[in-house]
């Protein structure tokens, strides 16, 4: 038998860590400000298709 | 350069595990650019002439060694230093990566102002070639080893990164293109600058955010049960590749890869010639944009379906499901039905980029995180493999057909069926496995039981 525990994003961790939201929403807003652009072109070129 | 060292980057015990995805996704972000490397072929041949090419200008066929290059040397870099990365960290590995990927760039851009092709190949197919297999897996071990409970999600997430860095690439290439060029250039020359030092910020972002767990680190919260295997088993790398595992793992992701590759560097020309008259120019290139799409989502839905499903029972689908839909398409062309068509690739290109994305997990499954990213980056000489079979499969079995008289809305019908053969070898190779490892894994929901067979 083996244990292992799910992250601290579960809600039945007992004493979940502080969660510090700016710096972890900053991080995430640098790569997905570009990749959401790409996708948006991406998606507009598509709707060729549908024309 | 102590800032580099892996000791520098190791984690305090309450960091928040989801500050790492970004910085594996701005590496992916950045290496992915090599899928939109086909945005410069028309302006690469026309470097003297302008407006059409002329003597002395490169040949489209030539310019595509230079992709041809890159993905053979980052399956070989990545096989090359992948017990290095695991040495040296991440950090060290991520920041040598974004040296070797923008000078690739930069010697690029030099060999195209001074028209020098073996500087160009130099430059992106070797330099850049190398911080795209560096690059590719300095980030995957890390993840894996925060996301113990979820490791297929946590691969794929980054792993989408790279095909979500093509969709960025091509419309901003192509507006750089845009911006440079004037009566004597194309401006491939800047635009070659610019992504440079653009990419050298993304990937220098994504190094200096990365941490690693501490070596006894766990993640917080409830505890759940998992029967089976020891929770900690390393294979080395050395001994990996010494196992019938590792190689029809190498099989099952040459096949896959193969069969993708092959059919996404044709598609736009595939579906007007399947459907002559109906298809224009422009509908073709939102075809591409949708196999785009399913490419990438299919890397982050599939990985993290696996979690649940179990690796397994995810590859057994992609060989049976994937053998099916390559066989009926030729049906779906006769049929006249462009949206039967569309969907089936759809499917396709789905689970080509989730076998991508997912083998990972199941090397972690297998092998254990110690030296995964070596293991991995050993594994990836089957993606080179198949980057030049795949195309090239496509290309003679089309121009055979074509060559014997058969009409163009028809020739694509054998490679479809090659295809589907293609992907029974894997459906062969996925079950052998299954029977390998049907004695040391338990139940396809305990991720983290593993074994080396």
């Amino acid at each position: 038998m083996t244990t292992v525990h799910r992250g601290h994003d579960s809600a039945q961790s007992p004493t979940p860590p502080t969660r510090h939201w700016l710096p972890l929403g900053l991080v995430w807003l640098v790569v997905l400000l570009p990749a959401m652009w790409g996708i948006t072109q991406t998606v507009l070129k598509s709707m060729a298709l549908f024309r | 350069m102590s800032l580099l060292d892996r000791a520098h980057s190791v984690a305090p015990p309450d960091y928040d595990r989801w500050r790492v995805p970004p910085s594996a996704l701005a590496i992916h972000l950045a290496i992915g650019q090599a899928y939109a490397f086909s945005v410069f072929n028309l302006p690469l041949s026309r470097l003297l002439g302008g407006a059409a090419a002329t003597t002395g200008d490169w040949s489209i066929s030539r310019i595509g060694w230079i992709f041809s290059t890159a993905i053979v040397v980052l399956g070989l870099s990545a096989a090359l230093f992948g017990r290095w990365l695991e040495r040296v960290g991440p950090r060290r590995a991520m920041v040598t990566a974004a040296c070797c990927f923008a000078s690739g760039f930069f010697v690029g851009a030099a060999g195209i102002a001074t028209h020098q092709f073996w500087l160009l190949l130099v430059g992106y197919g070797v330099l850049g070639g190398v911080g795209l297999g560096i690059g590719y897996i300095s980030p995957v071990s890390t993840l894996l080893k925060w996301f113990p409970d979820r490791p297929g999600m946590a691969t794929g997430l980054a792993i989408m990164g790279f095909g979500g860095g093509a969709m960025i690439a091509s419309p901003l290439s192509v507006a750089l293109m845009a911006r440079f060029k004037s009566a004597t250039s194309p401006g491939v020359a800047e635009t070659f600058v610019v992504l440079g030092v653009l990419y050298l910020a993304l990937m220098l972002f994504g190094a200096f955010t990365v941490r690693i767990p501490a070596a006894d680190w766990q993640p917080h919260g409830a505890a759940v049960r998992v029967t089976g295997a020891p929770s900690v088993v390393s294979v080395s790398a050395t001994d990996a590749v010494r196992t019938p595992a590792f190689w029809l793992l190498w099989i099952m992701l040459c096949t896959n890869v193969t069969a993708g590759i092959g059919v996404l560097g044709q598609a736009s020309a595939m579906i007007q010639e399947t459907f002559p008259g109906r298809i224009g120019v422009e509908a073709a290139a939102g075809f591409v944009g949708i196999l785009s799409l399913a490419n990438l989502s299919g890397r982050f839905l599939w990985s993290s379906l696996s979690d649940h499903i179990g690796r397994r029972a995810t590859y057994l689908t992609f060989f049976a499901l994937g053998t099916a839909l390559y066989a009926s398409i030729p049906s779906a062309g006769r049929s006249g039905s462009v949206t039967l068509f569309v969907l089936s690739f759809v499917v396709l290109l789905t689970m080509y980029g989730g076998g991508f994305a997912t083998i990972p997990a199941y090397l972690r499954d297998l092998f254990g995180t110690q030296e995964v990213g070596a293991i991995h980056g050993r594994l990836l000489t089957a993606w080179s493999t198949a980057g030049v079979l795949g195309p090239a499969l496509v290309n003679y079995v089309r121009e055979y057909q074509l060559a014997h008289g058969v009409a163009k809305s028809d020739a694509y019908g054998v490679t479809m069926y090659v295809m589907s053969g293609l992907l029974i070898v894997g459906l062969l190779a996925s079950l052998r496995l299954r029977a390998l490892t049907a004695t040391s894994t338990t139940s396809p929901s305990s991720s983290h039981a593993r074994r080396a067979p």
